[in-house]
């Protein structure tokens, strides 16, 4: 019995301390080079800005579909992409959002028609090292073996897939520019796009009860907020277009924020996008500026003077 | 509480200290450890269902007690009817209620009739189908005086409440399992060391397989109307191999907790994908409840003596009631009529009982002839897997559809490659380990010391890599 007992502890226990090293060899924190320690980056432009800031936030369609620069010129206000990942989920990212957002700023949020509510845990503690509301919000929302025990867990799971997988490119925090815009895709060849594995589901209850109480909260603190869709892939448009089209039909009865555009006008054909039927390649991301800029000129009010004709 | 959870892997230490080395002197403290430790792991997910439990515990004990009492044919026929009524109207009322009335319901509004009725907010009770079947097989046994009834109140509660099989099997006859509560039990070292090897083995395949199939499946599943006919093939290999994984993971995970504690569980699968026919297959699929079915139902029927009406008429009634016995809608009772369909041509020409012993018994690889055999029995259970899949008989039909049409020789929207590697990668590992009780049973002789130590460490770290939400178990929900 005693030798079964020391056996079986030295077992886990070797397990356990040779998986916790391998979890140290992951590169972390402000350092990082990887994709999702760009949030490091466009936290620290955002927090830099003292004016009303245009907020961009949402998933990766905002890294790959949006000229920042562009934006700024156009409606004449700083312009800050917070946007990164789709799969951080929408409580995730408007608490990050709450984190940042002041008076007289404007918010876009963009997500993915999947829209997420409460997104990967395992996105969540990798931003724990990023900023202090992303911290927050691991407290806040624990899971599993604790926030420790959980960080290098997930940390010993990035390594393995560092080691067993290409890195894609286009994915990495040096390619990004400064307003948070990814644009190393800008000058690569389209891979091929991947369908969306994502299924649709209609039923977006609690995802518009948790949008409302972000507008209430925006209504108290003094700054505005908008929805806009994200671009999307014509073919997938139509497989998916019963859902959609529900899914528009809630958030124009029952959503607080405005709603400033309609399915069709982000949705692209399918030679417009990089590697997936969210994410714009050069031409496409052109176009799509170009269009928000239009539809972002009656919310941010620009002088007439300063626009644009 | 569910095994691949935090919860059961503080639980099980605790639980496995408390039986060996605090009340190891006394059978009848390790038989109430037994109980409290499996009433604790059932009240994890509702404590409000352990009546149910313990109800059917007194009742089965006491009608045991009275017939074992009684020579008379007809009290001990009234204590037989009792067990079955009180087993089988808790499942009855608990699982189909609203079945049958919904059906009621449609069948009058089909001639013209309306009918009000309100069907109940009724929680399923996990693993009621499981523990209901176990007693009633007590009961049958003593009636059938097979079996002396049991006097010791604390070793039949945990013959009925034994957490490890409690909610998803084995499901275990009292001949197996209780004699072996009144039995002192000696740790034995090599036991537990296999008992633990197996649940490494059952973690691997429900974590690193099944619950990986199963994102895929669902998607695919979920939104098959999206998806091209090769897709929908896809994901109908992917819930084969989820379902597999996940039934018999579960099980290892129970022979192995079993044997920790110094039980011998019976075998529940035998690696049923590598059968070259369908009967092959039922004698290796879910054998405790096939057998189940046999002694209790195909058997007293007439089984497959009498005529060919006869044997038609039995096949399909265990089958369906298979099929039923998995879940109230009418997706589990086609997937019971297909397997019946498969199974009959078997049986009408005396060839259910031709594949005994496993594939390549004597060799490393199959015959061209098997390799075919094997491949158009997995082809036909993955179909029957898309009734048992699907959300309703609309969408089942809508599936096959899809997959029958020109849409089927198209290049799939889903296709990830490394899981199919992973897939191919595991029925290798299985095919190396099916003369075994479970594949990797033979690392023990195969392997030197460190070798098989870094083979387990390997595997837990998989299961580490692949773990995150701890997802049930597809069979609780029967």
């Amino acid at each position: 019995m005693k030798k079964f007992i020391y056996k079986t502890i030295f077992f886990f226990g070797i397990c356990a301390v040779t998986m916790l090293l391998f979890s140290l060899l992951e590169e972390d924190g402000e350092n990082s080079t990887e994709f999702m320690a760009a949030m490091v980056d466009k936290h620290k432009r955002i927090k830099s800005i003292e004016e009303p800031v245009l907020i961009l936030a949402g998933g990766s369609n905002l890294v790959f579909g949006v000229d920042s620069e562009q934006l700024e010129r156009n409606l004449h206000m700083p312009v800050a992409n917070l946007g990164l990942r789709a799969h951080l989920g929408l409580n995730f990212i408007l608490n990050e959002v709450k984190d940042v957002a002041k008076k007289g700023d404007i918010v876009v949020l963009s997500l993915e028609y999947f829209m997420e509510g409460d997104g990967e845990h395992d996105l969540h503690l990798l931003s724990s090292y990023y900023h202090n509301a992303a911290l927050d919000y691991c407290e806040e929302h624990p899971k599993g073996l604790g926030l420790f025990l959980d960080y290098r867990h997930m940390m010993f799971k990035k390594m393995v897939t560092n080691y067993t997988t290409k890195n894609q490119e286009a994915y990495a925090r040096t390619d990004f520019n400064k307003y948070g815009d990814g644009i190393k895709h800008l000058n690569m060849q389209n891979p091929s796009i991947q369908g969306s594995r994502y299924v649709i589901d209609a039923n977006k209850d609690t995802e518009i009860k948790a949008l409302n109480a972000f507008y209430d909260y925006a209504q108290i603190e003094g700054f505005k907020v908008v929805y806009a869709y994200s671009p999307y892939e014509q073919d997938e448009y139509q497989k998916n277009k019963k859902a959609l089209l529900s899914l528009d039909r809630d958030l124009r009865k029952h959503m607080k924020i405005k709603l400033i555009t309609s399915l069709e006008d982000f949705t692209y054909p399918n030679a417009s996008f990089f590697d997936n039927v969210y994410h714009l390649n050069a031409k496409g991301r052109k176009n799509h500026t170009e269009k928000l800029i239009q539809l972002l000129r009656p919310e941010v009010e620009v002088p007439s003077e300063l626009a644009i004709r | 509480m569910i095994f691949n959870s935090l919860d059961f892997a503080i639980f099980l230490p605790i639980v496995f200290v408390l039986y060996w080395f605090v009340v190891n002197k006394h059978l009848q403290f390790q038989n109430l450890v037994v109980v409290a430790a499996s009433y604790v792991f059932y009240g994890w997910w509702d404590w409000r269902f352990l009546s149910l439990i313990i109800f059917s515990t007194i009742v089965d004990y006491f009608v045991g007690i009275g017939m074992g009492k009684s020579e008379l044919p007809a009290r001990r026929k009234l204590l037989l009817w009792i067990s079955i009524t009180v087993n089988l109207g808790l499942l009855g009322f608990f699982k189909y209620y609203n079945f049958f009335l919904d059906n009621f319901i449609s069948a009058f509004s089909f001639f013209g009739t309306t009918v009000q009725a309100n069907t109940l907010n009724i929680i399923l009770p996990v693993g009621i189908s499981f523990y209901t079947f176990q007693t009633l097989s007590y009961s049958i046994d003593i009636y059938r005086r097979k079996l002396e009834p049991t006097k010791d109140f604390m070793a039949f509660s945990a013959f009925v409440c034994f957490f490890p099989q409690l909610v998803a099997g084995p499901i275990e006859r009292a001949t197996n399992l209780l004699p072996q509560f009144g039995k002192p039990r000696v740790f034995e070292h090599d036991k537990a060391v296999d008992g633990l090897r197996q649940i490494l083995w059952g973690l691997f395949k429900k974590i690193v397989i099944a619950d990986t199939c199963a994102t895929y499946a669902n998607t695919i599943f979920n939104g098959s109307e999206l998806f091209s006919g090769s897709t929908l093939v896809l994901g109908a290999l992917f819930f084969t191999f989820q379902i597999y994984c996940d039934f018999s993971g579960y099980s290892d995970i129970a022979i192995g907790t079993s044997r920790l504690f110094g039980f011998h569980l019976n075998r529940n699968f035998a690696f049923p994908y590598f059968s070259r026919d369908i009967a092959e297959f039922w004698r290796r699929w879910h054998i405790s409840l096939s057998t189940w079915f046999r002694d209790y139902l195909y058997i007293p029927l007439g089984g497959s003596r009498g005529g060919t009406w006869m044997k038609v008429r039995n096949t399909f009634a265990i089958f369906l009631v298979s099929g039923f016995w998995h879940g109230a809608n009418w997706t589990f009772i086609a997937w019971g009529a297909l397997n019946a369909i498969y199974f009959l041509p078997l049986l009408l020409l005396g060839n259910n009982r031709k594949n005994l012993d496993m594939v390549a018994q004597d060799s490393w690889l199959p015959s061209p002839k098997e390799v075919l055999q094997m491949g158009s029995t997995f082809a036909l259970t993955m179909l029957a897997w898309i009734f048992f899949r699907a959300e309703n008989m609309t969408h089942a039909l809508a599936y096959l559809g899809e997959i029958f049409s020109s849409s089927l020789l198209t290049y799939p929207e889903v296709f990830p490659k490394k899981m199919l590697l992973l897939l191919l990668a595991f029925l290798l590992v299985e095919w190396a380990g099916r003369k075994h009780e479970y594949a990797i049973e033979n690392i023990k002789t195969s392997f030197h010391t460190y070798p098989r130590w870094v083979a387990y460490g390997l595997l837990l770290a998989t299961i580490f890599y692949y773990a995150g939400q701890e997802q049930q178990f597809i069979y609780f929900q029967f």
